[in-house]
């Protein structure tokens, strides 16, 4: 309500914001449900976006998918802040493909005691194809970042999900990031739970680089290969990708999933560039076993 | 109704075995039944296991006991602490509240516990062990256990490690704590004890690390116990470690 005091200390001129409910609590930051039209060509079939998202226009950039859409969603923002709260949700209708990424990765800032949330809601029909992929977050001192991203997965749908992290410390100081949460919930679409992470590292332990944490390494990733019955095949492939990335001095490993879910791969890397690479050879394997071409979309 | 096994050769021992005191730990009969149940001797197939050790060392990345002892201490503070332990004390809790009534609330903790172990190297050594502590209580004439392995090998429940040891040791009537110090203590054993075999340390280097890992454990007993809502585990090296171990075809543990 406005009371006088409010009026008084108000400049001249100026009208006060009309008092409307907050919506963003009921509804994601962004909202993607892609289609597939009557030629099996991909498009961006509904959208919502509000702060602190902004969500590039639909592309058919991936020469050796051409039908596959390709969506950039970028923060307006500059990254994640404290008390930071961003959710969005992602649909692929039946036999529909998507690639969804983030052109840069995104800061995790500094924080003094609290934190920010991100998730992720990835749905799946029967026969889709989504490779959800935002690129590294970089933890600052302080910060303590919540991810969740959960899958409904349909039977012959593949989805394929990264997460890379690493820590970052701008002003030298030898502080480290507070906390790092990921969780990641696999269920059918009767929503009966196949596979759960609740990975949870502190900074301390982090930067301790222990044999059995980070193994004296600065940056790791997973990419979860989400596919019921993926077989040995898609197995087979990943340890091969695992066992390529030790040339670049990362320690990696992939490993068949409960539920029947599809294979984890997992790498510890010195530098965010030995992660990426070991992250694109492990995607190519699985473009490669699905559709039988390797990827040929630009690299980030 | 579930009945005691009638052959000869079995013990006539209840479906389960309430302890004669109140928490079930203070007593001699208590502290004897853990200590027959955490001893090296008892045949729980732990030996067959070494926790990401051999993998580690294959790799290079474990030489002497300093890493050894870091393993240890992950082991202790980013898997079982936050993972293991409240699944075992939530079946312990379950049995001991609701005794046999407890049986489908096991089952849910175990089909979680399925979830959540990613790495077949893991998943694989949990049921293998679970399934050993089943097999043996039940030669052992407790009702629970055979119950219990007859829906593992019936109905294709995992039987993970965690939740069969809540639930018999809840059956025995065994403490909280003394649950804990019962797992704590026989992952030290293992992981030492692998790494003897393995000649990255000696026999005094083994007992110095158990000693010091005490410390480490005491603190995590005394720490609330997580809920099922705040499972979590925090070992990436661990679990990339296990992953490389599944496809070796020479080793000598099998995780």
């Amino acid at each position: 309500m406005t009371t006088e005091a409010d009026l008084a200390e108000r400049p001249p001129g100026t009208v006060p914001a009309p008092e409307v409910p907050d919506s963003r609590a009921a509804r994601p930051c962004f909202e993607l449900a892609f289609r597939r039209d009557g030629s099996g060509r991909s498009f961006v079939g509904a959208q919502y976006v509000r702060y602190p998202v902004h969500v590039g226009r639909g592309l058919h950039t991936d020469g050796a998918a051409p039908d596959m859409c390709v969506v950039y969603l970028q923060s307006v923002s500059g990254g994640l802040f404290e008390h930071d709260q961003v959710d969005g949700r992602i649909e692929v209708a039946a036999g529909a493909a998507a690639h969804v990424a983030t052109p840069a990765s995104t800061v995790v800032h500094a924080m003094s005691g609290g934190s920010a949330g991100q998730t992720a809601a990835l749905i799946a029909a029967p026969g889709a194809l989504l490779e959800y992929m935002p690129a590294p977050v970089i933890l600052f001192p302080g910060s303590h970042l919540r991810s969740r991203t959960t899958v409904s997965l349909a039977p012959d749908a593949l989805v394929l999900v990264a997460e890379t992290f690493l820590a970052h410390d701008h002003a030298g100081g030898g502080d480290g990031f507070a906390r790092f949460e990921s969780a990641v919930d696999v269920s059918d679409e009767a929503g009966t739970l196949l596979a759960r992470e609740r990975m949870r590292i502190d900074g301390d332990a982090w930067r301790a680089a222990t044999v059995a944490v980070a193994a004296g390494m600065r940056v790791h990733g997973s990419l979860w290969v989400l596919r019921r019955g993926a077989g040995d095949v898609l197995h087979a492939a990943l340890l091969d990708a695992a066992a390529a990335a030790e040339a670049d001095g990362a320690y990696a490993g992939a490993s068949r999933l409960p539920g029947d879910a599809g294979v984890v791969f997992r790498v510890l890397g010195p530098d965010a560039v030995s992660v990426e690479r070991a992250q694109h050879r492990a995607w190519s394997a699985v473009r490669t076993v699905h559709a039988g071409r390797a990827p040929a979309l630009r690299r980030r | 109704m579930y009945l005691m096994r009638t052959d000869m050769n079995a013990p006539q021992i209840p479906f389960h075995m309430p302890a004669p005191s109140g928490d079930g730990g203070g007593d001699a009969s208590a502290m004897l039944n853990m200590l027959q149940f955490a001893d090296s001797f008892f045949p729980s197939g732990a030996t067959s296991f070494s926790w990401g050790l051999e993998s580690l060392k294959l790799d290079g990345k474990v030489a002497g006991a300093e890493q050894v002892f870091e393993l240890l201490s992950s082991h202790v503070e980013q898997r079982w602490a936050g993972f293991d332990r409240p699944l075992m004390q939530a079946a312990r809790d379950a049995w001991s509240q609701r005794g046999a009534a407890a049986l489908g609330e096991a089952m849910e903790l175990d089909r979680l516990c399925e979830a959540m172990n990613l790495a077949r190297g893991w998943r694989d050594a949990s049921r293998r062990l679970g399934f050993t502590q089943l097999r043996v209580h039940a030669d052992l004439g407790l009702g629970i256990a055979q119950v219990y392995l007859d829906q593992v090998r019936a109905s294709g429940l995992p039987g993970h490690l965690p939740v069969v040891q809540g639930l018999l040791w809840g059956a025995y009537g065994l403490s909280p704590a003394g649950c804990d110090a019962m797992v704590a203590s026989g992952l030290c054993t293992t992981v030492v004890g692998a790494a003897l075999r393995m000649g990255l340390i000696g026999h005094t280097d083994g007992q110095r690390l158990i000693a010091r890992a005490r410390p480490l454990i005491a603190r995590v007993i005394a720490s609330p116990v997580p809920s099922l809502d705040e499972l979590w585990t925090g070992a990436p090296a661990l679990d990339v470690a296990a992953m490389r171990h599944e496809p070796r075809r020479a080793r000598l543990f099998a995780n």
